[in-house]
This record gives C-alpha cells, structure tokens and sequence, in this order.
C-alpha cells in the first residue's frame, strides 16, 4: 500500500501565509468568522490564525455562489408566509435528485422541518432524549459532546463501551472527521437494530461527498436525518439546514414550523440556493483541485470534496491540547482545503500552488 | 519604529529625558504617555529614559519616613503594537550614586531607565520569552512575510 507522507513544511509555510494575508486583507477571499480574522497583525494573532486554517468543516467559498448570493433580494422573503414551507418541499427533491450517493427508502422521512442551522435540530433530539446515554464514535462533531458535558447529560464514546439498551447515537454520515463512511457504520446501524436503540444520522457532508454514501434507510434504528447548507454553500450564520424524521415530533422546533415562525430570510436563502445550484455542484466544481493539492501537500483525498487527511502540522514545539475551540475536537488531522481553492490566484501569485 | 511609553504616579513634576539609541526624543516634565517614532535601521537597540533634576529636598521625611517623594513609574512599552508585557522588567535602572537595580521600574533617585532589545521586535520578544516551538514560527512568520511582500 502506498503511504502518503504529509508535506508539513510546505502546509505551515501556507497556513501562515494566509493567515498573515488574512490579517492584511489580502485573501482572494476573506473569512466570515471572528476567529477567522487575526484582529491585528501581531505574531500571537497570525499565530493563532495559522493554527485553525485547515480547521472547521465549513463550505468552500465559491465566489459564484457568494455572487449569486449577493445579488438576491432577501427581504422580500419576509412578506412571504409560504416560503418557509416552500423550502420544505423542494429540499428533498434537490436531495434525490443527487447522483453520487444512494439513499434507498429517503422518502420514509416525510417530516421535513427548517432547523436554525443543525445545531437547532441537535439541541431538540437532546432534549427529547435527555434522559437516555448518548453515544458518538471519536472524532464526530465535537459541538455534541462539549455540549452534553456542559448541561451535564450522560453520554460516552461507542469506542469506550458496549451499546445498550438506554443508549442513542448520532453519527455523520459521510463521517466528519474522515470525509468518508465511518468503517464501523454498518456493524452501528445492524447493532442498534438489535438492541432497539435509536440513531440520529447526520448527513452534514452528504453534498460534498461523491461515490461512498450508500444507505437503506429503511432501518427501524434510523428515524431521523439532518442536513447542514452551511457545509455546502457558503451561507455560515445564516443558519440554515434541514431535519427529516419518519414520524412527526413534539418538540420547540416542530411547534416553530408548526406555528410558521420560521426564519423566512434563511428559508428563502436556501431555497433561492437550490433553486440555483444542484446539489453537487461543489463536488463536479472542486474534485480534480482536491487531487492537486493533496498531492502537492501530500494529503489523503477524501470522498468529500473539500477535505484530505494528514499529519497535524500544528503538533509541534508546544506541550498541552492543541485541539481547535474544543477539548473534543480531534479533528487536527482533517484539513479543510477549501481556504486553498479560494485563494488560488493568491497561492499562484506567491508561487505556492 | 514606534515606541509607546506610558507612565504612572507621577508625583511633583519630576523631569526626564528620553533616549532611543543616542538621539534624544525628550527632555521635560514626565508625561502620562510618549510615542517615539524613529527609522533606525540598526539591529541593536536601546530606550533610556534618565530621571534628573532631582534634588534631596524633593523628598519629604517625617520621622524617618518618606512622605513625598518627586517620583514616577513607567507602567507600559509597547513597540510596533506589541505589548512587551513582563519584557519590561529585563532591564536595569542606575543610579548616579553607581547603585544597579535590575527590573526596576520605580523612578526614585536621579538615574537611567535602561532597555536594551533588537529588530526585529518579535524575534526579541519570542527569543526573550523563549516558548517551546517559537523557533520554528518564526521562521514560518518570516518566510510569509517575505513571500507576501512580493505582492
């Protein structure tokens, strides 16, 4: 087997290339998050900065899509009280039509809720579970276990214990910190059928991915999937996805659609977004740029588009955790390449394509 | 170059003159703050600041205690936006009486602030500081800001 050796010094010589051009304002395309911005050009701020720009597991931000989305008259979304479930409609149509991925028994889910970003949807599925022990494997999102730390649930890795009755997982599908399916996924569905427990799927990188989802849905354990457009197109904050359950819910989140108070200049967002973009449109976009820069960089390509797998570069000189914004983030070792396809015609300029 | 200079309890007008390398930037009354801008070139650098004109009967003794004293501190340097922060005490004040005191902010006797640092700054604050891994950011930092300067 060929092994891929991480070309870290050319990976740090561009993370604080960009962070530094980040805080001069020089990137093709600048960040969208605090964090993403060095607050001024001191060593400590490009520092920091060089450290998470491989980080997060945001979109790509493609400029014709931040084109587009510039160019949309948002308000008048407001003034329409269907546009919320209008979403809801198309949204799964938009899914299926999708060729690179198999979601056999997707209609199942005819419980298709707006969700203020997935982590509305996560917040709902644990409080409606709060009383059960959930169970993520190492290195899915890390939001998840650094919330139920802080509001005191029970929950422990799948690696650290058997499944049992009284548990529920949530897993990312493709998984977040591989960028592909999670080796164990089929033995975790199989073994929350048998005990009867429940499995939220998360298929937060599901677009972005191309020939490794392949899934029957149909399985009792699964009755509930969320989306993420924030993963996909680059409308961070705006704090769109999507929820789909097999049965309806009583929840905060279901009585907001129920109600029609749901966002509307998001809904119409990610409507007007799938109105106009298929669903792998980044995927047919970017996939030969992934194979370039994983092997310049020497990174493993992944089977979403905007990821490769590597060494950590920031893993040196310091002691303590170097993890990103969380203890539970693992996810060092994933790099978001998208910040290298933004700014091509800067890396190109700087001879460092 | 950019020096910051902010000074604290500041007590009966006391007088300094300001130094960065041999150009004097300041001779007068000590202010709250004082900016230096300088194009020096050179590689080693050094700020003084000389407490002078003070005389025995600036200080006020009751009983054997001081109960006034013309005096001032320097609370903070800041060179090309950075905060030296604890930096500030690698330094050494002297007395005309001849007397050193290392790390010694307090302006009570006639005598010479003195702090000696190099250019670049940060390369003096993480060589100074000296954190593990700071020799290979800096020259990560370095190499970037090379690059980014051809643009």
């Amino acid at each position: 087997m060929q092994t891929v050796k991480t070309d870290l010094n050319q990976i740090r010589l561009i993370s604080w290339t960009l962070a530094i051009a980040s805080a001069r304002n020089q990137l093709d395309i600048p960040g969208e998050y605090i964090w993403a911005f060095p607050k001024d050009q001191t060593f400590e701020e490009i520092r920091a900065r060089s450290r998470s720009i491989f980080s997060s597991g945001n979109s790509i931000k493609d400029p014709e899509v931040i084109s587009y989305i510039q160019g949309l008259n948002l308000s008048q979304h407001l003034l329409n009280p269907w546009i919320v479930n209008e979403f809801q409609e198309q949204f799964p149509l938009w899914v299926k039509a999708g060729t690179r991925y198999k979601l056999d028994n997707f209609d199942l889910f005819k419980y298709v809720g707006f969700s203020a970003g997935t982590q509305e949807s996560f917040l709902n599925f644990y409080l409606a579970n709060h009383t059960q022990r959930f169970r993520v494997f190492r290195g899915d999102y890390w939001w998840h276990m650094d919330i139920w730390t802080k509001i005191n649930l029970k929950w422990a890795y799948i690696e650290d214990d058997d499944l049992k009755p009284g548990d529920i997982c949530i897993c990312s599908c493709p998984f977040a910190l591989l960028g592909d399916v999670h080796p164990q996924f089929n033995w975790l569905i199989d073994e929350c059928n048998r005990i009867g427990i429940k499995l939220l799927v998360d298929f937060i990188y599901l677009p972005n991915s191309a020939d490794c989802v392949n899934i029957d849905l149909s399985a009792d354990c699964i009755e509930e999937i969320t989306f993420s457009m924030s993963k996909t197109f680059p409308v961070q904050c705006a704090k769109i996805a999507m929820r789909m359950r097999k049965t309806k819910p009583n929840d905060p989140m279901q009585m907001s659609n129920d109600e029609n108070i749901c966002n509307r200049l998001s809904g119409g967002l990610g409507l007007e977004i799938i109105n106009k973009f298929p669903i792998d449109y980044q995927v047919t976009k970017y996939l030969e740029k992934q194979s370039h820069w994983c092997e310049k960089l020497g990174l493993k390509k992944t089977k979403v588009v905007h990821f490769g797998l590597g060494d950590d570069y920031t893993n040196y000189g310091r002691s303590g955790n170097d993890a990103w914004c969380s203890p539970f983030n693992e996810q060092q070792n994933r790099y978001n390449l998208g910040m290298l396809y933004e700014n091509e015609f800067l890396l190109k300029k700087l001879m460092l394509y | 170059m950019l020096i910051q200079l902010s000074f604290k309890n500041i007590i009966d007008n006391p007088k300094c003159r300001i130094w960065f390398n041999t150009h004097k930037f300041y001779d007068g009354i000590v202010p709250e703050y004082y900016e230096i801008q300088s194009d020096i070139l050179s590689k080693e650098c050094s700020l003084r600041i000389d407490l002078y004109d003070k005389s025995p009967a600036d200080t006020l003794v009751e009983n054997g205690k001081i109960i006034r004293d013309k005096s001032f501190e320097l609370e903070k340097v800041i060179i090309d936006s950075y905060d030296i922060q604890e930096l500030i005490w690698n330094s050494e004040y002297v007395a005309e009486s001849g007397e050193i005191y290392p790390g010694c902010l307090f302006f009570g006797p006639n005598g010479t602030y003195t702090l000696n640092f190099y250019q670049p700054v940060v390369h003096w604050i993480l060589h100074t500081r000296n954190e593990p891994g700071w020799e290979e950011d800096y020259e990560y930092y370095d190499q970037a800001c090379k690059l980014l300067k051809q643009i």
